[in-house]
């Protein structure tokens, strides 16, 4: 009864993706999730590369980055109960667990730019704005396109825990406590399924669209 | 008008310039020699305004092109990318194709052997407007044909600026207004 054939999981998927109210729970659970993700891609940026010039700004942040990091996912859930709505914690979830990835691998990225390549811009007088352009970015290239790819799959699973711990009105999360507590293993097994298949094309279509906006001259 | 006044510089307490003066004219082909080691680049990145010295005057000219000791091309942009970096691509693509690249303008550094990213950093730097145009070994890695091409481009395209030229080959230095024996 807990482990249910893959034949029945299959067919109760099958089953799942005919009704209306699935792809509500998906539209809930992605519009959650990415605000989240895309919020940390864009201010980890822009926290990683301020810190990496600029060291008292490095030295008064960076500490909040290695707060976020050791705090356990849970912990963030439950002290964000306290003080918001279940809709947005999952959002919220998986912004502070992508955070500081995206602003470590930035950090990293930027302080690893050849130094070589920045006394060659110096001598042509390049502007700020092409150093950065030509330089700075596709030297940062590689470890924003980790980090975005590794914070795909953390903002996913911190946003989907945060559902099953809050259970908001509609999300997988919330589908996935649904089945826990009524026992619907096939349901679980699902809903599990869809998560990962989820993951794994957003992470395709991440990687595709990057390299589609690194490749643009 | 360039001009260093006893300028001193030294790395990790061995001092490789000391109390070293030049003076440099507007125009011309300034060769420096000297064995490896003995501060031929240093002193051109204090010309060039990317080392301080320890003590001395330094007066430059505001607008310098450099072909550096390492080709210092960017890995993910093309051989016309790299060139055009500080000019337009028209005139990259020209002075790439008249030191014989005009079949590589877009390659990536990894597609060109050591010869030709030679002569794209070179492209580069003669393709920036500059009041001095500070080479150190451009013609290193070219074969004897090449070689001698790519120095009469040099020559053509800084003929109204100040060429100041590192070299270890004394006939590279043939015709130098200014000779430095470093």
């Amino acid at each position: 009864m807990l482990l249910p054939a893959p034949l029945e999981v299959f067919s109760r998927l099958a089953k799942l993706v005919m009704e209306g109210e699935f792809w509500r729970h998906i539209g809930s659970s992605l519009f959650r999730i990415m605000a989240g993700y895309l919020c940390a891609l864009l201010i980890g940026f822009v926290l990683g590369a301020i810190t990496a010039r600029s060291k008292p700004l490095d030295a008064l942040l960076s500490p909040a980055a290695r707060v976020i990091r050791a705090t356990p996912v849970a912990s963030f859930i439950i002290l964000l109960f306290v003080f918001l709505s279940k809709e947005r914690i999952p959002a919220i979830t998986s912004f502070l667990m992508v955070l500081p990835v995206v602003w470590s691998n930035v950090y990293e990225g930027i302080n690893s730019t050849d130094t070589k390549l920045l006394e060659m811009a110096k001598v042509f007088r390049l502007s700020p704005a092409k150093t950065l352009r030509k330089i700075y970015l596709p030297s940062v290239f590689p470890f924003l396109l980790a980090a975005a790819k590794t914070g795909m799959g953390l903002a996913w699973k911190a946003g989907i825990a945060a559902e099953v711990m809050v259970s908001p009105a509609s999300g997988i999360g919330a589908e996935l406590y649904n089945a826990k507590i009524y026992l619907e293993s096939a349901d679980l097994f699902a809903w599990t399924a869809v998560i990962v298949i989820i993951s794994m094309i957003l992470e395709k279509l991440l990687v595709r669209l990057v390299r589609r906006f690194h490749d643009t001259p | 008008m360039i001009r260093l006044d006893n300028i001193t510089k030294a790395f990790d307490g061995k001092t490789v310039l000391e109390n070293f003066s030049i003076e440099l004219p507007h125009t011309g082909f300034c060769a420096i020699t000297g064995r490896s080691g003995i501060g031929k680049t240093t002193l051109l990145h204090i010309i060039a305004g990317l080392t301080e010295p320890d003590s001395g005057a330094v007066r430059t000219v505001p607008h310098i092109s450099m072909v550096f000791q390492e080709d210092r091309l960017l890995p993910w942009a093309t051989a016309l990318q790299n060139a055009a970096i500080a000019s337009s691509e028209e005139k990259a693509s020209a002075l790439l194709t008249e030191l014989g690249l005009e079949d590589s303008l877009h390659k990536k550094p990894r597609e060109l052997s050591g010869g030709m990213s030679r002569r794209v950093s070179i492209a580069r730097a003669l393709a920036a407007d500059a009041d001095a145009y500070i080479m150190d070994e451009p013609l290193k890695g070219l074969d004897g044909e090449t070689r001698s091409h790519v120095l009469n481009v040099i020559r053509k395209h800084t003929q109204n600026a100040l060429l100041i030229m590192v070299t270890h080959d004394q006939a590279d230095g043939a015709g130098a207004d200014v000779r430095i024996e470093l």
